[in-house]
């Protein structure tokens, strides 16, 4: 038996092997400039802590948007920005030549203080408190405080003028220069200088976390402040940068290599950045809040996400399985050998004597020995250097081992195989005892189906995932199977885990994630969701579910049951997960891949956080109030969800208040909105790495359409008052016109009325018929033409009295024969020229006016042989004049007092025109208008 | 850059060297002096390049440590370059690379950030941080200098690489197997007051 027993033990020897091919990859991303006019070669880089990232070369400074790199400003050409800061909310700029810049609504502004400019490049500019302190490689070290600047130089007792970094640390500010670390109490105007001892007088940056601050040299290597101990960088070389960051501390050499040292390990490795296969030259570096680092290189500024690292193998290698050896070192089951694998060299070395095994499962036992489950070729175990194998001989049946897990007491390695359970005795001394076939005839257990996976959890029941017949659990000696889930029926389990609320975790290849938490198995769904996805495995770590599916890996928050894609999340290219190789320990989680070995520092990668998310309008330069004018009727945004370097990672939703009814999903980082009208609007956006927008970020925006000037408030009450004044005075108006018309009318009514009674008034009359008698008797010839004259008159007064105009000429007969009429009576006594132009006789006059005037010359004068009467009748191209010499009767004829102002009244209304009327001690005079016939 | 400030910054650079040239001739009068003397200094520089292996030294060095105000500054003339392996050799390294007409000198002018005491005897180890300038380019610098004082002579010697990048020197393809991208620079040399 020991003969046998020796013959099947192995010498193992580990040999190192130079596999070509191996590489180990951190995704990088070139971010270029949106100007694209010039890349971006080197320069400073600044998170701010609004999230943004700055970014400045030369006089130029850019701003990243979370797509491209903006220019936010540039200063005069001479001018080198070596510096960032940002103070009281705002950005400021130290400069080459020692200028300070200070970021404004309208720009950056040159600083200037009473004390005069700083005299040498500026390296630091760190706001502490509401002072900021300055920092200069030559000038010393500057705090403005209230305004003022104060310098602390060699007679304040620095050491050196030379300050390359400035640090805020247990209430102090420490500054590092070229001959050792300084800390400064300021207060009140007093100054507390403290000279510390380091390692080295060569400092070069420093970095403070809120327990401890670190040191870096320019001539090479750390120390914590107060440690007497330097950690080595490299071999040696100056470093420019330090920061400490998720319990690592970061450093960068004055070659542009960055190295990374977790704190609990002793030595810095190299952080092997490339893009496109060519190593970058880092000049500086800086984290973002999403977990990337971001570094200004020699091919502009690139994005990294340092918690995933992916290490490739030798094409032929496939890894199948993974184990923990111990920190640097992790067994690699592959397709063909066990490899001893070391993450700080990338180094694989063969277990000797394994080349020709297929390494499916690997398990190490509290007596350190190593477990190899092979596909076809039985266990082996690997202990103290021996390799012996485990097959049919030791009452393993079946030679093809998918999945180990031991008992929670350590007494039981429990096998799955494509035969059914076994089980190894741990504590069994002799190999021939090792093995047992594990309840095979059990009628209720799995027997000797296929079995790829056992699990045993917290309870230390023991689970067991199959190929026909779902999962199976074994405790208190009883089987129980579950292939029924809130889905249907599943048949096909390939990897099982536990979270820490005690849940069980199936992936089947026909329902996809499963759960069981007492009662009954869930399925989440997530084969909807993933269509053709299939899950090799599961693990948990902390609340996370981290699923490796053939289309690369998911993280599952097990609080809000959320799974994410990893590889989009960080911009990564998919890659095939592979069955029993994955697996959580400390911060890290490895997993296999086809394509080689992903580890992913989950404290890093900062799962789950909202992108930060800005909107920006884009058009024109957004002002202080955001109002703009009522023509403006098209506004376009900027959408800055800031997610590291994966921009597509993100989803972006907009809704415009009262606007747009739905939210808009949109993958453009610029958004228009047409059509505004006037009024106040709240613009929402929204940022998710989810497509249902849980754990949005939610932004929003208010603006202001101005009203145009004819719907406001004022406009429209000065409308209405004035279109009430027209009204008014319109009807104001149309009413005196049409009484002034009506008043016309009654006017012509009544002087005709009396123009009749007047020619027909009994007086007339009867001086009329006397003078006719008189005539009769002397004259009869002359009686009947005084007839005749009679006639014409009050035929003429028939005729016209419907009429308002007349000519001149016809007016005149009508005078004639009235005039005739009266020279009967009055003989010389009553004297009458006519002068009238014949070119005027065709204007035109009211009927019986003429008549009017003269018979009132008549009617009030006197008419005696002593004082006879002249009576005057001319016209011009305008009036027609009635003149006669004023000698009153002294006993006047009763009047109506009606002829003459009826007259007056008649032309002014009917057109428009006055008479004049001059009256003085020697005569009277009307002017009569005379109207333009049509 | 345009001639006019090409010429200021020669300028410039006289204004420094005339303190190295009145310390060093008015040296004498002061007695006791806070000023060292680089003295029978040697400057050898190596190009192991995987085709040709060039080496060349130099003596046309002139130099002063201030020990008051913890300066150095060094002034190499570059025709100075002897023991070449060819005439040929000597001449491509002077027209091509160190383009000594337009460059006639390489300078390093730093500050000393360790000390040592010229009268106590001993191995010191001093860092110089400054500017050297070499091919008209300008580079920061931190270069170790081992001191040795034993009773009156007090010796020293640097041991430093050179990028032939950082000072903008180009090699042409046709001899990049025949000039190394970094060369290994020693110099040699004993202080005196």
């Amino acid at each position: 038996m020991i003969r046998l027993l020796l013959s099947r033990l192995l010498l193992v020897l580990l040999i190192l092997t130079s596999k070509s091919g191996q590489s180990q990859q951190i995704p990088t991303r070139l971010f270029s400039p949106a100007d694209g006019a010039l890349e971006m070669r080197g320069g400073i880089l600044f998170k701010s802590s609004s999230s943004y990232l700055f970014h400045a070369q030369g006089p130029v400074v850019r701003r990243f948007d979370g797509n491209t790199w903006e220019v936010i400003a540039e200063l005069p050409q001479t001018e080198e920005v070596t510096a960032f800061g940002m103070h009281q909310n705002q950005l400021w700029l130290g400069t080459a030549s020692g200028q300070l810049w200070q970021e404004q609504e309208q720009g950056f502004t040159l600083f200037e203080t009473e004390e005069g400019q700083i005299q040498a490049a500026i390296s630091k500019i760190l706001s502490v408190q509401g002072d900021l302190w300055i920092a200069s490689l030559g000038d010393g070290l500057y705090c403005l405080t209230k305004n003022r600047l104060f310098r602390f130089d060699e007679t304040e007792g620095m050491p050196d003028l030379s300050i390359t970094d400035l640090q805020h640390f247990k209430g102090r500010i420490w500054a590092g220069t070229d001959q050792g670390l300084v800390s400064i109490r300021f207060k009140a105007e007093k100054k507390q200088l403290t000279l510390h001892s380091t390692e080295d007088l060569l400092i070069g940056s420093l970095s403070a976390d809120s327990s401890q601050m670190w040191i870096a040299f320019q001539s090479g290597g750390i120390s914590a402040y107060q440690s007497k101990q330097k950690i080595a960088v490299g071999n040696g070389i100056g470093l420019n940068k330090i920061h400490t960051y998720l319990d690592r501390i970061w450093v960068l050499d004055e070659a542009g290599t960055m190295w990374m040292k977790e704190k609990k390990a002793a030595k810095f490795r190299p952080l092997p950045f490339s893009l496109n296969n060519k190593a970058l030259r880092v000049d500086d570096f800086v984290f973002d809040d999403n977990g990337f680092i971001w570094l200004s290189s020699q091919f502009g500024v690139v994005a990294s996400q340092i918690g995933f690292r992916l290490f490739t193998f030798p094409a032929q290698l496939q890894l199948q399985s993974l184990l923990q050896a111990s920190i640097d070192n992790m067994w690699l089951g592959t397709s063909h050998g066990l490899y001893k694998w070391t993450q700080e060299t990338h180094q694989l070395e063969l277990l000797v004597g394994t080349n020709a095994l297929n390494v499916l499962s690997l398990h190490l036992d509290q007596q350190d020995r190593l477990w190899i489950g092979t596909y076809g070729q039985g266990l082996f175990c690997l202990s103290a250097g021996k390799l012996v194998k485990v097959g049919a001989a030791h009452g393993l049946h079946n030679a093809n081992v998918f999945s180990m897990a031991a008992s929670k007491d350590q007494q039981t390695l429990y096998l799955g195989t494509l035969g059914g359970l076994y089980a190894i005795d741990l504590h069994a001394k002799e190999p021939s005892k090792w093995v047992s076939a594990f309840k095979q005839a059990d009628p209720t257990g799995p027997g000797s189906y296929y079995i790829y996976q056992v699990f045993v959890d917290s309870k230390d029941r023991l689970w067991i995932g199959t190929d026909g017949m779902g999962a199976f659990v074994h405790a208190s000696n009883r089987f129980q199977q579950f292939n029924q889930s809130s889905a249907g029926e599943f048949r096909i389990v390939t990897s099982i885990t536990e979270d820490q609320e005690g849940t069980i975790w199936f992936s089947s290849l026909d329902q996809g994630l499963l759960q069981f938490a007492g009662k009954n198995v869930t399925a989440l769904g997530l084969q909807a969701t993933y269509p053709k996805v299939e899950i090799a495995a599961i693990a948990t770590y902390g609340n996370q579910l981290l699923i490796s599916t053939t289309d690369g890996l998911r993280a599952m928050d097990l609080m809000q049951k959320k799974a994410i894609n990893i590889n989009k999340l960080y911009g990564f290219q998919a890659t095939e997960g592979i069955t029993n190789a994955l697996f959580s320990i400390d911060n890290k989680v490895w997993i296999g891949v086809k394509e080689g070995l992903i580890s992913l520092d989950l404290d890093i990668l900062n799962l789950h956080k909202a992108p930060a998310f800005k909107v920006q309008l884009n058009d024109p330069n957004p002002t202080a109030d955001s109002v703009f004018e009522p023509n403006k009727n098209a506004l376009s945004f900027y959408l800055n969800a800031l997610w590291g370097g994966a921009p597509d990672a993100v989803f972006m939703r907009y809704k415009l208040l009262d606007f747009h009814e739905e939210w808009v999903s949109t993958t453009k980082r610029e958004i228009f909105l047409q059509g505004l009208r006037s009024g106040s609007y709240r613009l929402l956006v929204e940022s998710s790495l989810y497509p249902d927008f849980s754990l949005a970020q939610r932004s929003s925006y208010g603006f202001i359409i101005k009203k145009p000037f004819y719907a406001r408030w004022w406009f429209a009450l000065i409308v209405l008052v004035s279109a009430a004044v027209l009204v008014r005075l319109f009807v104001k108006a149309k009413i005196n016109k049409r009484k002034s018309e009506e008043n016309a009318k009654v006017e012509q009514v009544r002087a005709q009325y009396e123009l009749l009674k007047s020619q027909v008034s009994p007086h007339f009359l009867f001086n009329s018929f006397n003078t006719l008698l008189a005539l009769i008797e002397e004259d009869q010839k002359l009686a009947s033409a005084y007839v005749e004259k009679l006639s014409v008159l009050f035929r003429s007064v028939l005729t016209y009295k419907d009429t308002d105009l007349i000519s001149l000429k016809e007016e005149l007969v009508l005078v004639e024969a009235y005039i005739y009429l009266q020279q009967q009576r009055f003989g010389a006594n009553l004297k009458i020229n006519i002068n009238i132009p014949s070119d005027t006789l065709k204007q035109m006059v009211m009927p019986m006016s003429l008549q009017l005037l003269v018979e009132n010359a008549i009617k009030h004068n006197a008419i005696t042989t002593q004082k006879p009467l002249q009576i005057q009748i001319s016209s011009t191209q305008k009036y027609v004049t009635v003149r006669n010499n004023l000698q009153p009767k002294v006993q006047s004829e009763p009047s109506t007092g009606f002829g003459l102002s009826s007259l007056e009244q008649r032309y002014a209304s009917i057109f428009k025109e006055n008479l004049h009327i001059n009256s003085t001690n020697q005569y009277f005079q009307v002017d009569l208008p005379l109207i333009t016939a049509v | 850059m345009d001639s006019g400030t090409e010429h200021l910054a020669s300028r410039i650079v006289l204004s420094r060297w005339c303190w190295l040239m009145l310390s060093l001739v008015s040296l004498p009068l002061w007695g006791v002096s806070q000023q060292l003397l680089l003295k029978e200094t040697n400057i050898e520089f190596i190009s192991e390049a995987p085709l040709e292996l060039i080496k060349a030294n130099n003596k046309s060095v002139t130099g002063v440590i201030d020990l008051q105000k913890q300066q150095l500054l060094i002034y190499v003339k570059n025709d100075g370059f002897k023991g070449f392996n060819s005439p040929l050799q000597q001449e491509h390294f002077f027209e091509n690379y160190l383009e000594i007409h337009k460059y006639p000198k390489s300078t390093f002018s730093a500050k000393l950030i360790d000390s040592f005491d010229p009268e106590k005897n001993g191995i010191y180890h001093v860092r110089a941080k400054g500017i050297l300038d070499i091919h008209g380019r300008k580079k920061e610098r931190i270069i170790k200098v081992q001191i040795e004082v034993k009773g009156d002579v007090i010796s020293y010697q640097s041991q430093f690489s050179l990028l032939l990048e950082d000072h903008d020197i180009a090699i042409p393809r046709i001899v990049y197997q025949k000039i190394a991208e970094e060369i290994q620079v020693k110099v040699t040399g004993v202080l005196k007051p």
